[in-house]
């Protein structure tokens, strides 16, 4: 008996041996320390840099365009995409929107993160918050979020103007980490003032040049958007104390293109050897041997086959075999080119259909803020502004370039249809359209688009089910059919 | 092999002659209530010195004259007289001595006396598997017991079957019972693979049918309480065959065929081509429709393809098993060796398995026993995707399409189901080993010591081919042309340790106690692995299972990893033979939980009364035994991610720089309040035996309240996070009523026939999410939704009123309840009923002389099936180049002014229907229908050989069977098979749209022949 009583103690012994009680189980294939040093704040930014080719290669820009008056969406668009072009979104299930609208909230989220770490915990990261590098770094994240947030907004909200003070809904504005079960929507002029405020701050922080990378965000990127902000208030109420909208965003162009190193590109639309082309990139997608256009201020760079960005822009191709995924372009914009327009060479027809051979690239930087678009922010911002000879100017610039005659003595109202048939032209393909047309719409109130009243309620997106929360206003449906 | 011809007929044409005086009777002497030979029964010619005991097969011969009373006799069974009157054959069943159930049972943990077995278990012996090849052993449960509803895994050869224990408790966290083999945990995890195209991983795809001994569902607090955080959605114990004494060889064959339950009904090229006129010109348009590919009229009329007939085929499948007992009073072992090769009815979808078993258990003192068990599974699934297959085959495939192009190639220029037979190539490898060692030990008396170690090691492999063909069809320039061939493989290893102590005490004849204390340890790690290529794939000639190609292949990502910890105590305390009472704690600490919830506390306690000793029932010619019990518990699921509770940023990896500069990203926020969810369980029962327990019934009624669900919160969109956050959150209330009958109808020597019966009812209700918006929770799938004072899973639809007879359009209702012809996902309410009215089976058992019959019938009432493909089948089918095919059921569509019919009118053009964004949209409750259907899932008919027909062949038992799977059912499911088996996307998913059929694959109707013999 007594053996066994030893026995069993021994058994006892050994079996307790197996059963640990740390219960600790750390996994391996993520990172549970969090950032240590400048080198992982970094890498935070980057990703946030990186997942702008999430919603801005090419996804963002397609859906603004299908839901303006570019494109032919008779045939050349899925199931999704034909809820936009009909201008009617349901709030349930459509991937594609749900897919872009989470793109940029990643964006947001991936610079909160930076912004997190700068408030408080630089010392962990054994930092200093007056450090060169970490106000540059803060400044990126501030431009990032503001850029995204801008580039959502338009989609989910009308513009400035729509209501005479600005007190239509907006979008969340998101300035933290944790926001799993969401917030209510801001208004048009909570937004704009959240956007002008994250974008003065980052142009006050920003390097002429980006300390990193000169691909990386600088002053000029902050300015550019700035402009861009300013001018799609166009002419809603003022948003800002210092002058009006188009007073402001004309100051913001003028700062961009006098400070960033971009340049007016005359080789584009030239041809031949000499000829550019703006979204510089490669037919055979592997590394891109192409930098990007000379006149980007700021933009996603494409480096290989590993990490290509605008993949979207795939869409328009008419090298590859024209199918019924290939988007179509209206013919009344291609009729309304001259041929003596170089431009009208990025047009094909065939078959009675028109495309664009714009994106003709196995792969493509996009610049996501251009000189060309700058310089047509500063003419009809300056033209609003009575500013007539800079805005000749600098129209004229675009005219030549493109082959077409210079213009001179123009009346305003002249000079302003003039420019935006130009800004139509010149940025083709890359979501600007359906903007215009909201923000010309604020003062021409029987402005339509495809037949449907600028402001009516589908013309702006539905927020995807999964962000509607109890208490959440979703868009109204319907009105442009 | 001409022996046996000879003496089989030799048998039947003389036997009869050789009959005289004294004269030799022989038999077989089985247990009564579950049929199974009895070896070792001692039977005697009372008075006499003449006896003899039965073999391992429970047959004896003895000499005997008539009159004589033979007895016999076997310990724990009644002892059975029978008066001798000459008949040639004399087969014998014996009873349980109740008074002798003192016998010591090894349960989940710990032993009992086999008579004070609590709580509602239900219990399926091996013997009955055997007649009836199944693909999964957990589909033997379906019918057989109130209350645990078995979804058979459709009719593909790899599918998993979905159990649900007394309705579903949970949401996002897996909501599937445990599955414990020999006291082993198992690897469990269904999405192993991800979602795989909905082709869930199945786990107990290594386990060998023949290898099973018992299968017991453990469905209330008192059974599955002791399982503590993992017991909440009930216990599944599987017990393999252990070695017994003698030596015995067996073989069991079977070969069998398999075709769709369900042959989809659509139409051919003229009547298709007819519904899309008639759509066109209902649309107000003129002339020809255009076609979609830009099929001409010509060609459509010239083509007509049976694109289901492509796809699919009668499946032969045969099965091999041969298993060697050799046991003496020491040692004893079980071996078996088999090999499985299961076709479906889907085209190249095959699973072959080759699974050896070895279990032993040696003696080595009076009071020390080892237990050893060990099996090694290769199973190899060729499989398909079944969208592009079957799912296409009868939807976007049209009957005008032809199959191959003009230069007689394939055409790829849509989803034609011929690119994936032809040139792809899909395959699973898994390799699975699952050993134990259990050492029982006994130092003094009525103390039981037990410790057992396992290790659960599995190989599985994941590939995928493309030939170069594809990229040839596909009209790509000859330099560019390429294969595509992945393997991602997964290694999970999993052990398990426990410990058990039990003591035995009978203060005296009147109290008695059973304690028991015990801990477990368990740790599962996984390696993760991505394919070594940055392009996810490599050129090769040959999948890469043919390759020899170096290890090309594979790039760590770490691993992931979960421990689990428990200890627990039970007491039982039984008084006077009649009351019983047990209490049982455990608590259960798991890596997965956050660090503020570690450990968690699971009681349970239960009580049971037996009135035998009452006069009323002792007394009583009418009832046997009356006995009621209830316990009340408080048990937990943990079924979450390993590392759900980890704040984490990704790890940046070398092949994904932006700008030349690596870059991190934040996963998830820290959650350390994560915890199980808990699930208290009130349960009753009583249970009446009537006729000397010729009829036993059960009524058993339960009310779980489940809270702190788990959820795994789709984060709101504009929170950034792409990964969902676990929180714990709902409340769910299940409730229900269960009852199950056994008549033993007819009790006869030479026929008898056993009745079952078995029904349940489950009310399933959401109580709160907790303040989470229903929203988060949708998957986008299935239009299923979470709704507070609703089924889990309710449908989220808007409501189709009626037709309008004048123009032919659908009238729907708005929020308010008013008829509008405009469709509005506004007007969504939850609609339908997700779960039946009542779940059941009933079967009978026939026995005459040597031959049985058996049928099972399984059924539902009540309930609603959503057939998410009517939007397109029946509803908006014309969408360009995805235009769908359409059932026969169309016919009763409006088509003209006047016409009275549920079906609208055609459409061409989806925006006919106001407000109809798209034609994926088109969901509504006119594509409910009514679940219930009543299906003959077995009926099998066996025959074995008269033992003396087997004298001088070396066989001493022969049975033969055939059997027929799924031959009838009775439904008004036009949609398909009514028992859906669609495999899951994800967790939430199993649990959330039981009730969705799209395009499922059918069950398999089948007929198999089945030989078992014994040397």
């Amino acid at each position: 008996m007594k053996i066994n009583i030893k026995l069993l103690l021994g058994l006892f012994f050994s079996i307790s041996m197996f059963v640990s009680c740390d219960l600790e189980e750390l996994p391996e294939n993520v990172d549970i320390v969090g950032p240590t040093n400048l080198a992982d704040l970094e890498a935070l930014l980057n990703a946030g840099y990186n997942e702008l080719g999430w919603p801005l290669g090419g996804n963002a820009q397609l859906y603004a365009e299908i839901n303006g008056d570019n494109i032919d969406g008779s045939n050349g668009i899925n199931s999704d995409e034909t809820e936009i072009y009909n201008r009617s979104t349901s709030f349930f299930n459509n991937t594609i929107r749900d897919n872009m609208y989470r793109g940029f909230y990643r964006i947001v989220l991936d610079a909160n993160v930076v912004l997190g770490h700068i408030e408080n915990n630089l010392e962990a990261l054994g930092l200093s918050a007056t450090d060169s590098r970490v106000q540059e770094i803060k400044g990126e994240a501030l431009l990032l979020r503001a850029m995204a947030h801008f580039e959502i907004s338009r989609f989910m909200s009308h513009s400035p103007g729509y209501s005479a003070d600005n007190s239509h809904l907006g979008i969340q504005y998101i300035t933290s980490v944790d926001n799993a079960i969401g917030q209510n929507r801001g208004t048009v002029a909570q937004n704009y003032e959240n956007l002008v405020s994250d974008l003065k701050e980052a142009e006050s922080l920003l390097n002429t040049t980006n300390s990193k990378d000169p691909n990386y965000a600088s002053k000029a990127a902050a300015q550019a958007y700035l402009a861009k902000v300013f001018f799609q208030a166009g002419f809603g109420p003022d948003i800002d104390t210092a002058g009006s909208n188009y007073e402001q965003a004309f100051n913001y162009a003028n700062s961009t293109l006098t400070n960033t190193s971009a340049v007016f590109d005359v080789n584009l639309y030239q041809g031949g050897d000499t000829g550019t082309e703006r979204f510089a990139g490669n037919l055979v997608d592997n590394n891109n041997t192409e930098t990007p256009n000379v006149e980007t201020i700021f933009g996603i760079v494409s480096e290989s086959t590993a990490n290509s960005k605008g993949g979207t822009f795939g869409r328009y191709r008419t090298d590859l075999a024209v199918s019924n995924s290939t988007i179509r372009i209206m013919q009344d914009l291609y009729n309304a080119i001259p041929s003596t327009d170089k431009r009208k060479a990025l047009l094909e027809e065939t078959d009675g259909e028109y495309f664009l051979n714009k994106f003709n690239k196995g792969i493509l930087h996009v610049p996501l803020a251009h000189y060309t678009e700058l310089l047509l922010i500063r003419a009809e911002a300056a033209a609003e502004t009575s500013g007539l000879s800079q805005a000749e100017t600098d129209v004229n610039l675009i005219l030549d370039r493109a082959g077409l005659s210079t213009v001179s003595g123009l009346s305003k109202e002249q000079l302003i249809t003039l420019i935006r048939n130009q800004r139509r032209v010149e940025l083709l393909g890359e979501g600007n359209r359906i903007n215009d047309l909201k923000r010309i719409g604020v003062s021409e109130s029987s402005l339509t688009i495809r037949n449907a009243p600028w402001n009516c309620n589908g013309i702006v997106f539905q927020f995807p089910a999964t962000e509607v929360f109890t208490g959440f206003i979703q868009n109204p449906t319907g009105g442009c059919n | 092999m001409k022996t046996i011809i000879n003496s089989l007929l030799f048998f039947l044409f003389f036997a009869p002659t050789f009959m005289f005086g004294q004269t030799t009777v022989k038999g077989t002497v089985t247990e009564q209530s579950t049929s199974i030979p009895l070896p070792g029964v001692n039977v005697v010619i009372k008075g006499t010195a003449t006896g003899t005991a039965t073999d391992f097969d429970g047959n004896y011969q003895i000499d005997v004259k008539k009159g004589d009373v033979i007895v016999f006799s076997y310990v724990g069974y009644q002892l059975k007289e029978i008066t001798y009157n000459g008949q040639a054959t004399l087969n014998v069943q014996m009873d349980e001595d109740a008074a002798q159930l003192d016998e010591i049972v090894i349960i989940g943990y710990g032993v009992q006396k086999k008579s004070k077995i609590l709580g509602s278990a239900v219990r399926v012996n091996g013997e009955d598997l055997k007649d009836n090849p199944v693909s999964s052993i957990d589909a033997a449960l379906q019918g057989k017991a109130a209350g645990v509803q078995v979804i058979q895994g459709s009719g593909l050869a790899g599918s998993s079957n979905v159990v649900r224990v007394r309705g579903i408790s949970s949401i996002s966290a897996g909501g599937d019972p445990l599955y414990v083999i020999d006291g082993i945990p198992i690897t469990q995890d269904y999405f192993l693979q991800g979602d795989s195209n909905g082709q869930n991983n199945n786990p107990l795809a290594s386990l060998n049918q023949n290898d099973i001994e018992s299968i017991e569902v453990l469905k209330d607090a008192a059974a599955a309480g002791i399982y503590g955080s993992r017991g909440a959605n009930g216990v599944i114990l599987i017990k393999t065959k252990r070695g017994k004494e003698g030596l015995k060889f067996s073989y069991t064959g079977s070969v069998s065929t398999s075709d769709p339950t369900y042959k989809p009904k659509v139409l051919n090229n003229k009547q298709l081509l007819q519904v899309y006129q008639e759509a066109w010109e209902n649309d107000g348009n003129t002339g020809l429709v255009p076609l979609p590919r830009n099929i001409s009229w010509e060609d459509a009329l010239n083509t007509n393809t049976d694109w289901i007939d492509l796809v699919t085929k009668t499946g032969f499948s045969n099965r091999h098993s041969f298993s060697v007992n050799y046991g003496t009073e020491k040692l004893k072992t079980y071996a078996n060796l088999s090999y499985d090769d299961t076709e479906s009815f889907i085209k190249n979808d095959e699973y072959k398995r080759l699974s050896g078993r070895f279990n032993l258990d040696y003696q080595i003192l009076k009071n020390l026993k080892i237990g050893l068990n060990t099996s090694l599974t290769k199973g190899v699934y060729d499989k398909v995707n079944i969208n592009d297959t079957w799912r296409n085959a009868q939807s976007f495939t049209l009957p005008f399409y032809s199959p191959y192009q003009d230069n007689g190639d394939i055409d790829n220029t849509f989803g034609n189901p011929l690119v994936e037979l032809e040139y792809r190539d899909r395959r699973s490898e898994e390799m699975r080993t699952i050993n134990s060692i259990a050492v029982d030990f006994q130092p003094i008396d009525n103390l039981y010591l037990r410790a057992t170690g396992s290790l659960d090691y599995m190989d599985f492999r994941d590939y995928y081919w493309q030939s170069i063909e594809v990229d040839r069809i596909a009209g790509k320039p000859e330099e560019e042309q390429n294969t595509y061939a992945s393997a991602n493989p997964f290694f999970v290893t999993n052990y398990n340790t426990n410990f058990t102590a039990s003591y035995l005490w009978d203060l005296n004849d009147k109290h008695a106690f059973n304690f028991l204390l015990g801990t477990e340890y368990q740790r599962s790690e996984r390696l993760l692995y991505k394919f070594g290529d940055p392009q996810g794939h490599i050129n090769s000639p040959v999948p890469l299972y043919e390759s020899d190609a170096p290890d090309y292949s594979r790039e760590s990502t770490g691993k992931t990893a979960y421990s689990f910890a428990s200890y627990f105590g039970r007491i039982n305390y039984s008084y006077n033979d009649a009351l019983d009472l047990m209490a049982l704690a455990r608590l259960d600490g798991s890596s997965r939980f956050g660090e503020n919830n570690r450990y968690g506390f699971f009681p349970t306690v239960s009580a049971a009364y037996n009135f035998s000793q009452h006069g009323f029932v002792a007394n009583s010619d009418a009832i046997s035994l009356l006995k009621i019990k209830t316990s009340y518990g408080i048990t937990g699921n943990s079924e979450i991610g390993n590392d759900s509770r980890f704040g984490a940023y990704s790890i940046p990896n070398s092949g994904t720089n932006y700008l030349g500069n690596e870059y991190k990203s934040i996963i998830r926020l820290d959650n350390p309040d994560l915890k199980w969810e808990t699930a208290q369980t009130v349960d009753f029962g009583i249970e009446l035996n009537l006729f000397n327990n010729r009829i036993e019934t059960e009524l058993s009624g339960y009310y779980k309240k489940s809270k702190d669900v788990l959820l795994d919160l789709f984060q709101i969109p504009s929170s950034g996070f792409g990964e969902s956050l676990w929180i714990n959150a709902a409340e769910i209330e299940n409730k229900g009523i269960e009852f199950n009958f056994t008549s033993k109808n007819v009790v006869n020597d030479n026929f008898s026939w056993t009745t079952t019966f078995n029904i349940a009812h489950n009310a399933n209700k959401l109580i709160s999410l907790g303040g989470v918006s229903p929203d988060l929770l949708e998957g986008g799938f299935n239009d299923t939704r979470v709704i507070e004072g609703q089924p889990i899973g309710t449908n989220y639809l808007v409501r189709f009123a009626r037709v309008d007879s004048t123009d032919g359009l659908p009238i729907f209702l708005d929020k308010a309840g008013n008829e509008t012809k405009t469709f509005d996902l506004a007007n969504r309410v939850s609609a339908g009923s997700v779960i039946p009215d009542a779940t059941g089976g009933f079967g009978n058992k026939f026995k005459y002389k040597n031959w049985g019959l058996d049928t099972d019938f399984v059924f539902t009432i009540g309930g609603n099936i959503y057939d998410s493909y009517a939007k397109r089948a029946l509803g908006t089918f014309i969408d360009g180049n995805n235009s769908s095919n359409v059932r026969t059921d169309i016919y009763d569509r409006w088509r003209n002014p006047g016409d009275v019919t549920e079906q609208p009118r055609l459409f061409h053009d989806h925006n006919e229907v106001s407000g109809l964004s798209s034609v994926w949209q088109y969901n509504h409750t006119g594509f409910l229908y009514d679940a219930s259907y009543l299906r003959l899932r077995n009926v099998s008919l066996n025959y074995t050989l008269p033992t003396e027909f087997l004298n001088g062949t070396g066989i001493s038992s022969l049975k033969l069977a055939l059997t027929g799977s799924n031959l009838f059912t009775w439904t008004k499911f036009p949609g398909g098979d009514p028992e859906i088996a669609r495999d899951f996307q994800f967790q939430r998913d199993r649990n959330l749209s039981p009730n969705v059929s799209y395009l499922s694959i059918p069950q398999s109707r089948s007929f198999t022949f089945n030989i078992n013999a014994t040397f």
